[in-house]
């Protein structure tokens, strides 16, 4: 719940070098600071911006080295002695220093505060797109959606990236399945690959796989057959080989000494064990075994000598055993291949038997008895003979059922690629084609959305900008989301009949003021602007009196829309033009100074004044004729300008009353000037009710007695004194039913704004319950 | 400007322009009959907070453009 700012304390804080404090009155929809330079106005909105929006106020972006934000302390002044408060109400928000940063303490919401500095104008209107962008992107930012469209592209294009990769394959295999229906002269039953394969395909495979089985099965027997065949010759030579090397053995055996084999190896067992006994003893005299002398060398030679004639005979025994071993070896090999052959044969024979194969049946074979088949094995010897010539033929009817499988495997290969293919691809084009329009929904959404806030941010400020500077043939034209460049804002405005012009180039320098002070506002006015108080610093330096003029009745209209607004500056003929006005707040600053610090008064309505005056038990004769008189001179003045009064001339276009009033009397007298008052301003749903003011009644009256205003209010003579206190109080209340009678009961202001109808002139606050004929006088 | 003290407040939780134009872009999403209204919700807070992947995007857009299977019911959820 945001509510007006009552009050602002500070110490410590910039130009508040003593405790400084402004009540502010959540009545008024405007405050005005006004003061000369340097009086401390930007401190007070430093002050709130600090503590609202956790900045550092102006000090941002200033190049004044690191830790900036120390210098928001009063120069001097030690970090723990800065306390500025908000209060709004019963909540309150307190800045406290430490660490050259300000820390904010209060729980309740701050209250939502926008601030505009020259510095922010230069942002919103003479920036780069970029940063125009990011002055903006508070109010256009939609990031979120531009990521997931980003993705949504994305995701488009993969999917046309695979669509076009699915493409590629099912051509190929559409490439690969017409070569091979070319290549066999383009059968039917249609005029396409697809159909022929789509047929081959639903004739199925098991009748090629079987014709391959059974042929494998012809060539694999017949082959084993060969094999068998070669084997059992290998074994048979083999056999009788070994056998042959045997009987070498044996005659050698035969001619060796009469020992036999069994007993020289005992004796070579003694012998031996005898000959390490004997090289084992360091001396001998005698035979160990016959007792018979004999010295130990002697001994040792006789054992070697025999040792060495019962070795060589033991070489040979067992040459003779190993042999017999290999020949046991090949026979039983022998023996296994004989009976591979036979089961290889017999294999043959059942399968000649199925009478499917040609080629084996056109050989006769006369099969033998399988119980003695092996005592006559040159006879399937020359069986295998008779088949071996036949395998080559049946291994190349194998080799071409195989290759038949292999093209059904390929042509099913491919006519279900293809397929598959296609289906997933049509599945794809739905999709992309979703995604496609999808795409373009959220494409052209973004785009409608943020362009509209921008239009509608452009129609509102170039409406403002128009009110600012009516038929000068200037305004913004555009403001546009840049496309090639992400998060870049354009805009171009209209110079003189050009309407594609950048405004930074062709504008002048308070044109750019006025133009980037309407984009604020009308930012500021999308969001919950009844819940935004708006702190304005002085930033209208280069907008001249008539410009500026313009400014504060628009300031005046729009204030209305906004929770607070707070206005600082050092024009005095801002301030002078507010001085009735009953809405605004007007805080005078003085002039600054280290020792006291900023130093503000309120000051009140110069008409609540005068009724005080008008009233008051002790008068004040000079006071209320001075105060009349600048009461009337301000509003006459203003009447004069608006309806182009001749006035006598005068270098410095300074006017007396008198001048005043003789410039105006035929407004009333002549041309009718006439104000109505909405006597239900005040009174929500009520219908208006217009009643005139007798404004011509009030003028005389204030006419006849304007000599006062010379006589008591600005001289001391005699005349003066001898008017009497009712007369002066009579031209007091004069003025008063004056002013009364011309201006708003709501704002305090006359009626200036011309209608939209252009039927009478109407005031800028929000009640609008005053309006004034003629629009003009010709 | 309210002007007198007490004045009812106004300020309401102020949708962001994201989340505007997230509303926006689910319903014409849906209107368009490419995401199903039962993953408008979810899309909904995508758009809003972290964004709709590339994944979500494909399933939704299938699901919601996918032709009805013979004797399928169609999805009252």
């Amino acid at each position: 719940m945001s509510k007006p700012i009552t009050k602002t304390r500070l110490a410590g804080f910039r130009g508040a070098t003593t405790a400084f404090e402004l009540d502010l009155d959540p009545s008024k929809h405007m405050i005005m600071l006004f003061g000369e330079n340097g009086s401390g106005k930007s401190t007070i909105l430093d002050a709130i911006d600090v503590v609202c929006n956790d900045t550092i106020g102006c000090l941002q972006g200033v190049s004044a080295g690191q830790n900036v934000g120390k210098y928001l302390c009063n120069l001097g002044c030690q970090q723990t002695a800065l306390q500025v408060t908000v209060t709004s109400n019963s909540d309150s928000w307190t800045g406290t220093m430490s660490r050259n940063s300000v820390n904010v303490s209060g729980d309740a919401d701050r209250p939502i505060v926008k601030i505009l500095r020259r510095s922010q104008i230069l942002k919103l209107v003479t920036a780069q797109p970029r940063e125009r962008y990011d002055e903006l992107s508070g109010f256009i930012d939609v990031s979120s959606v531009e990521q997931s469209e980003s993705n949504l592209q994305q995701k488009l294009n993969g999917t046309n990236q695979e669509i076009t990769t699915l493409t590629r394959d099912k051509n190929l295999m559409a490439s690969q399945l017409d070569e091979r229906w070319v290549a066999e002269d383009r059968p039917g039953p249609g005029p396409t690959a697809m159909e022929w394969a789509e047929q081959r395909v639903n004739t199925g495979i098991q009748g090629l796989n079987d014709k391959l089985e059974r042929l494998k099965e012809v060539v694999d027997a017949v082959a084993a057959t060969t094999a068998g065949k070669t084997d059992y010759e290998d074994r048979k030579a083999g056999h009788s080989n070994v056998a042959g090397q045997l009987a070498d053995v044996e005659r050698q055996i035969a001619n060796a000494p009469s020992v036999t084999s069994a007993t020289a190896v005992q004796l070579l067992e003694s012998l031996d064990k005898a000959k390490a006994y004997i090289e084992a003893e360091g001396s001998l005299d005698k035979c160990p075994t016959c007792q018979r002398p004999m010295e130990r060398d002697e001994l040792l030679g006789i054992v070697n000598q025999e040792f060495g004639q019962l070795s060589e005979l033991k070489k040979l025994t067992d040459d003779r055993q190993r042999t017999q071993g290999r020949v046991n070896t090949a026979a039983s090999h022998l023996d296994e291949a004989r009976t591979k052959l036979v089961e290889a044969l017999k294999k043959v024979q059942e399968v000649v038997q199925v009478g499917d194969v040609p080629e084996l049946l056109a050989l006769n074979i006369v099969w033998p008895s399988w119980e003695q088949a092996t005592d006559d094995m040159d006879v399937l010897v020359a069986i295998c003979g008779r088949l071996e010539p036949v395998q080559p033929t049946l291994e190349r009817q194998r080799d071409s059922a195989q290759r038949d499988v292999n093209q059904f495997n390929s042509i099913n290969q491919w006519w279900n690629g293809i397929k598959e293919v296609n289906e997933k691809i049509a599945d794809l084009d739905r999709i992309r084609d979703g995604l496609q329009r999808a795409y373009d929904i959220v494409h052209e959404k973004r785009v409608a959305f943020t362009q509209g806030i921008l239009d509608d941010i452009r129609q509102e400020a170039d409406r403002l900008f128009q009110e600012i500077h009516p038929g000068e043939n200037i305004g913004l034209e555009q403001l546009k989301m840049e496309e090639q460049r992400r998060g870049s804002v354009s805009q171009t405005g209209t110079f003189n009949g050009h309407n594609d012009v950048p405004p930074q180039a062709v504008f002048s320098e308070s044109h750019m003021d006025t133009l980037g002070f309407c984009v604020w506002l009308a930012l500021a006015k999308r969001e919950a602007p009844d819940a935004t108080i708006l702190l304005i610093d002085d930033i209208f330096s280069s907008v001249d009196a008539t410009h500026l003029g313009r400014v504060i009745d628009l300031l005046s209209t729009e204030a209305s829309n906004f929770l607070q607004v707070i206005v600082a500056t050092h024009y005095r003929l801002w301030w002078d033009r507010c001085q009735n006005a009953h809405g605004i707040q007007r805080v005078h600053l003085g002039r600054w100074c280290a020792a006291n610090g900023i130093a503000a008064e309120n000051m009140p309505r110069v008409l609540d004044e005068l009724r005080a005056k008008v009233a008051d038990a002790v008068f004040d004769r000079q006071g209320v004729s001075s105060k009349a008189g600048i009461l009337l001179e301000s509003i006459l003045d203003e009447l004069a300008l608006l309806y182009e009064r001749s006035l006598p001339r005068n270098k410095l276009n300074q006017y007396t009353l008198g001048a005043l009033m003789n410039g105006c009397s035929k407004l009333f007298s002549r041309h009718n000037l006439t104000v109505q008052i909405n006597a239900n301003w005040n009174v929500d749903g009520q219908p208006e009710d217009w009643q005139e003011t007798d404004g011509t009644a009030a003028f005389n009256r204030v006419d006849a007695l304007q000599f006062i205003r010379n006589q008591v209010g600005c001289h001391f003579n005699p005349p003066g004194m001898d008017i009497p206190d009712d007369d002066v109080r009579e031209f007091g209340a004069a003025t008063i039913a004056l002013v009364e009678a011309l201006t708003c009961p709501n704002c305090g202001t006359l009626a200036t704004k011309i209608a939209n109808d252009g039927t009478h002139r109407r005031c800028t606050c929000a009640k609008r319950a005053a309006r004034m004929t003629p629009v003009a006088i010709e | 400007m309210n002007d007198a003290p007490g004045t009812p407040d106004t300020t309401e939780a102020t949708q962001n322009p994201n989340d505007l134009l997230a509303v926006e872009v689910a319903d014409a999403l849906v209107d368009a009959g490419l995401i199903t209204e039962r993953h408008k919700a979810v899309l909904l807070t995508k758009l809003k907070s972290g964004g709709v992947r590339q994944d979500d995007w494909n399933l939704w857009v299938d699901m919601a453009t996918a032709p009805e299977a013979p004797g399928e019911e169609a999805d009252d959820e």
